[in-house]
Formats: C-alpha cells, sequence, structure tokens
C-alpha cells in the first residue's frame, strides 16, 4: 500500500529542508527522503572516533539572508542557531615562505596591502566602494518586507523587492562585473601579482578558472570583509535547525531511504520508489539532487525526449573540489586562521586549468594551491579534546588519463601532506592520526553529485539565470527542482533560496496540482 | 505586396560579404594558438547549447 503525502523532497539537503518547512508550516504533509543516513547533504559533517571535518560546505555567507528566512517562518534565528564571525579570514601562506593574515576590518586589511604593495592601497579603497555598493543593493533588499509565500515569485513582486535606489547606484559596477572575467576584473582593481592573488582566488568556488569566471565572484573576497560566519557544532547545525523547524510543522523525514526512480503517470512526476520498494505517491515532487541524477537517474531517459538527454549531458560541472580529512593526533600550531590558503604564483596556478585539469593530468603537489580548513580553530569541540581536524581542498580533474583516483587517491594524499609539512605546517605528517582521502570519485560517490562537482553546475555566464535547470520543470509536470544546480547557484544561502522558490511555486500551483 | 528592388540587387553583394567574411575568419582560425582555439570551440559549443537549456 503506498503511503500517500502532497510534496514528496528527495533529498535533505539545506535547499530541501528548507523547502519542507516552508510547505508543512502552510498545512501540507510533506516527505523528505534521504539517501545518507546524515543530514544536509553537501553541508554537513561526518564522525570519526570523534574528528568532526566538514563534508563540504565550509562557511556562510550573507547570513542576513537566515534572518530573512526564519521571518518567513515566524521564528526566531537565535533560538535555533549560534554563529561566530570568522576573523581573520584566510591566512595566506606564500610560496618565499612569507604568511599574512587577511583581516575582516577593512582599514586593517588595507595596512597589509600597503605592506605588500603602497601603490595597490588607492585600488583597494576603490575596490571597497564598489563592492559596498553592490553590497548596499543585497542589504536594501532584505530591508524589505517579503510578501506572503505565494506571491513571493510573482515577477512583479520580485521587481518590487529589488528595485531600490541603492541598485541603480550599483548597475554600472553590477554590469561591468557580470560582463568582464575576474581575472580582468582582479587585475583592473590591483597591479601587484600578490595582491592579485589575495583578492582573486575565490573562483574555486565557482569550479571555474579566473578567466572563464564571471567578475561578479570578485565580491567574494570583500564578502569576508562583510564577514564570513561559521554556526557552532559545525556546517550540519544549519539542516539539523531545519529539520527540527519541518519535524516541529509535521514534516516526515525518513534518513537512508534512497529514492530509486520517480513514479510519472501520464507525464507526471506522481510519487517516488524506494529502492527497499517502499512506493510515496504524492502530488508534487522536489528533486534537489543534481539535474543529471534527477532526469537521467530517476527519471530514466526513456521518458525524456532525445534532445533532452544530450543537453542534460552535456551541460558541464563545475570542478571537482576533492578532500584530504585528518584527524590530527594533537594541536596544530601553525595554524593561525579558521581558512589558510596555500599559495603559489599566479601563472602557476592558472597552468593547472590549462595544462593539467583540461587535460585530465595530475600535477606535483608542489604546483598546486592548498585551501586549509581548520574548523576546530572556532569551535574546539569538533574534535576530541587536544586533537585537532584539518581538511585540505585543492583542484583536480575528475578523469585522470593515466591513473585511476581509487588506486592513486591515499598516495597522493600523502605526498600532499608531506609537501604541507615541508612548506608551511612543520609537523605536520607526524601528527596525522587518521586520514580519509576524498578524490573526485569517492565524491561523487558519497554524496551523488555528478562528476565529483559538488558546487553543482558551472557558474559561467552560459549556465547562469534562464540557462539552469528550471525551477519548475518543463519536461516532467509537478517535477520541480532545487539546489545548487538550480538558480541562484552555489553556495548555502543560494541553495536556500533555490528551496523557497521551490515552496513558492508549490503553493501557488495546489490548486491546480490539486486537481 | 511591394518589394523594393534595393534589396534585391544588394543582395550578391551581402552574399559576397559574408562569404568573404567566413573564408577570413577560417583562414584567422589557423593561426590562433592552442589555448585561444580551445576556449573558441568551448564558446561555440556553449552557444549552440543555450536554446536547449531553456527547456531543461
Amino acid at each position: 500500500m503506498a503511503e500517500q503525502y502532497d510534496v514528496i523532497v528527495v533529498g535533505a539537503g539545506v535547499s530541501g529542508l528548507t523547502a519542507a518547512c516552508l510547505l508543512s508550516k502552510q498545512g501540507l504533509r510533506v516527505a523528505v527522503t534521504e539517501r545518507l543516513d546524515r543530514l544536509g547533504g553537501c553541508c554537513s559533517n561526518y564522525d570519526v572516533k570523534g574528528f568532526r571535518p566538514e563534508v563540504g560546505a565550509i562557511f556562510v555567507i550573507g547570513h542576513e539572508f537566515y534572518y530573512k528566512l526564519f521571518e518567513l517562518l515566524d521564528l526566531r534565528l537565535e533560538d535555533y542557531l549560534d554563529w561566530k564571525v570568522i576573523d581573520p579570514v584566510y591566512y595566506v601562506y606564500f610560496e618565499d615562505g612569507s604568511s599574512y593574515p587577511l583581516p575582516r576590518d577593512i582599514d586593517a586589511m588595507a595596512e597589509v596591502v600597503r605592506s605588500i604593495s603602497p601603490t595597490d592601497v588607492d585600488g583597494y579603497y576603490r575596490y571597497c566602494r564598489d563592492m559596498n555598493k553592490l553590497f548596499g543593493a543585497y542589504l536594501a533588499f532584505l530591508r524589505r518586507p517579503l510578501p506572503a509565500l505565494q506571491r513571493l515569485t510573482k515577477i512583479s513582486n520580485l521587481v518590487r523587492l529589488a528595485a531600490n535606489r541603492e541598485l541603480v547606484y550599483a548597475l554600472p559596477v553590477n554590469l561591468k562585473l557580470l560582463f568582464r572575467n575576474m581575472d580582468r576584473c582582479v587585475r583592473g582593481y590591483f597591479r601587484h601579482p600578490r595582491i592579485q592573488l589575495m583578492f582573486g582566488w575565490e573562483n574555486l568556488y565557482a569550479g571555474l578558472p579566473a578567466h572563464r569566471c564571471t567578475g561578479l565572484f570578485t565580491m567574494m573576497a570583500h564578502m569576508g570583509r562583510m564577514g564570513y560566519y561559521y554556526p557552532k557544532g559545525g556546517m550540519i547545525a544549519i539542516p539539523t535547525a531545519l529539520a527540527r523547524i519541518a519535524r516541529g510543522f509535521g514534516a516526515d523525514i525518513r534518513l537512508g531511504a534512497e529514492v530509486k526512480s520517480l513514479i510519472l503517470r501520464g507525464g507526471e512526476a506522481c510519487g517516488v520508489r524506494l529502492t527497499d520498494g517502499t512506493v510515496l505517491t504524492s502530488r508534487a515532487v522536489i528533486s534537489t539532487a543534481h539535474s543529471r541524477v534527477t532526469y537521467l537517474k530517476l527519471v530514466g531517459e526513456d521518458n525524456l525526449p532525445s534532445w533532452a538527454v544530450r543537453t542534460i549531458r552535456r551541460q558541464p560541472c563545475s570542478i571537482p573540489a576533492p578532500l584530504i580529512h585528518m584527524g590530527l593526533s594533537r594541536k596544530l600550531e601553525g595554524i593561525r586562521a579558521h581558512m589558510s590558503l596555500v599559495a603559489n604564483p599566479r601563472e602557476q596556478v592558472d597552468n593547472i586549468w590549462g595544462d593539467y585539469y583540461d587535460r585530465g593530468l595530475l600535477y606535483r603537489p608542489a604546483d598546486g594551491a592548498y585551501l586549509l580548513v581548520s574548523p576546530t580553530f572556532d569551535d574546539p569541540d569538533l574534535a576530541p579534546e587536544g586533537k585537532d581536524v584539518l581538511s585540505v581542498f585543492y583542484i583536480a580533474p575528475y578523469r585522470l588519463r593515466y591513473h585511476d583516483w581509487d588506486d592513486v587517491a591515499e598516495e597522493w594524499s600523502w605526498e600532499v601532506i608531506d609537501y604541507l609539512d615541508k612548506r608551511c605546517l612543520p609537523g605536520l605528517a607526524g601528527m596525522v592520526e587518521w586520514m580519509d582521502p576524498v578524490p573526485p570519485k569517492e565524491l561523487e560517490r558519497r554524496l551523488n553529485v555528478a562528476e565529483g562537482a559538488f558546487f553543482g553546475i558551472e557558474m559561467s555566464l552560459t549556465n547562469l539565470g534562464p540557462f539552469r535547470p528550471n525551477y519548475r520543470s518543463r519536461l516532467i509536470r509537478r517535477l520541480y527542482q532545487a539546489g545548487q544546480c538550480t538558480n541562484p547557484g552555489l553556495g548555502v544561502p543560494g541553495a536556500m533560496i533555490s528551496g523557497i522558490a521551490n515552496a513558492s511555486l508549490v503553493v501557488r500551483d495546489w490548486k491546480a496540482l490539486s486537481t | 505586396m511591394y518589394r523594393g528592388s534595393g534589396t534585391r540587387g544588394r543582395a550578391p553583394l551581402l552574399a559576397t560579404t559574408l562569404a568573404a567574411g567566413i573564408f577570413v575568419g577560417f583562414v584567422l582560425s589557423f593561426r590562433l594558438d592552442e589555448e585561444t582555439r580551445r576556449r573558441l570551440r568551448k564558446t561555440l559549443f556553449e552557444l549552440r547549447e543555450l536554446p536547449f537549456r531553456v527547456f531543461v
């Protein structure tokens, strides 16, 4: 006997849980199915011997937005989440052994710029002025009261919300950044290669080389000045809070329940079939999986026109951001910030994209750039007493031309650890108590993300806006899509926005769905 | 419906200009370095895919 719900959400990530909270608050019967036995998808922590490294998402930007979500839920954010601001935003290790903290304070950062290149200070303040205009438009948008959920996604309401005086001021900057690549934008503000690197490496988060990434990502470095936040208890605190709220409103959240396929009737999604044979029926299905998983695996190629299968398969994924997680036997003295960048000259890092990434070659550890994340820096409870957690993010191709990731991941990870030990973290190799290499293939297996790209579909200009998968599927009726593969794109707030938009559309369509 | 003779008269000129443009572009493409050619190929691929992406 099939169990009946109004809406089924596939995936208990941030987007799915946001939609579940809002829909169950509206009185709909909602079921959330999650393949894994933990919440959060890419925004989560896992536990090995008391070490709790991040799975993917490592911090939160634009946390003002979360207050907006809680406003829609008629709840107080402070009752559910406890934030800590990350300061210094990053610590950068350069190849000559010098290192700099990148403080959150704008003037303190100006002093760091001055100590490296006094001629770039003017450029730095010009950069801050431009970015403040964009940030001002964002804050003005957040100050507006939101309309009711079902009216939120109406174009006229969105225009009314977005149209403000600050946006008009920010428009020239916005257009300049949108249609120029990030590399060009950063060079427009800064001359010194090291300063360019400090303000222009966040393209890593977009999963694109700087010359292919939209200049809007230049804003990321400034967002750090406005505040990167970290929730107490690790990133999993966010989905845990959302799940608590959703359950409070009556949603049914099932962990370890993998969806085998969508049930289609007359070209409409009307439920899901789980791998254990359970059938759940509903009037609408929200899928938060990567569009390739949603369409090619859950819907099935036979149920789609051939042009759609071709298009979905060809839409490029962002780069995988493979990881090396480590549990350290004692506190690592060399770590001086929550996040540290082990940088190499810009040209050398760019070569990784051209010479190695596109050709599927594995580079020498000394040629790469690494982002080190130490969640225990801000929350010591994420490791056993007196011990530390460290995760290393790097860039690597999904398919290796001459090797298989399963064969080389461990050996390569140790090479990276040895390199970091010699370069900036003396004693690291001897302190590793537990190590978990997560190459792109493993990332794909664990998180069910196509090509190990947990940033979703790449954030280039031709894959943004109307060119990303639609919230309301145009191929399968009653199927909705949320998550990082849809608009506005990557990041925890991006996923949340897609969840809100999905909930709004389902509520708007509810009359038609009920018939 | 009346059609001006101007357009018809200019058609061979337009066609020749277009063909010459395609020819010049084709010849110039051989002089590009490998990286630029790769970027160009990627851009053309993306442009061809755009109309389909709207309907997914």
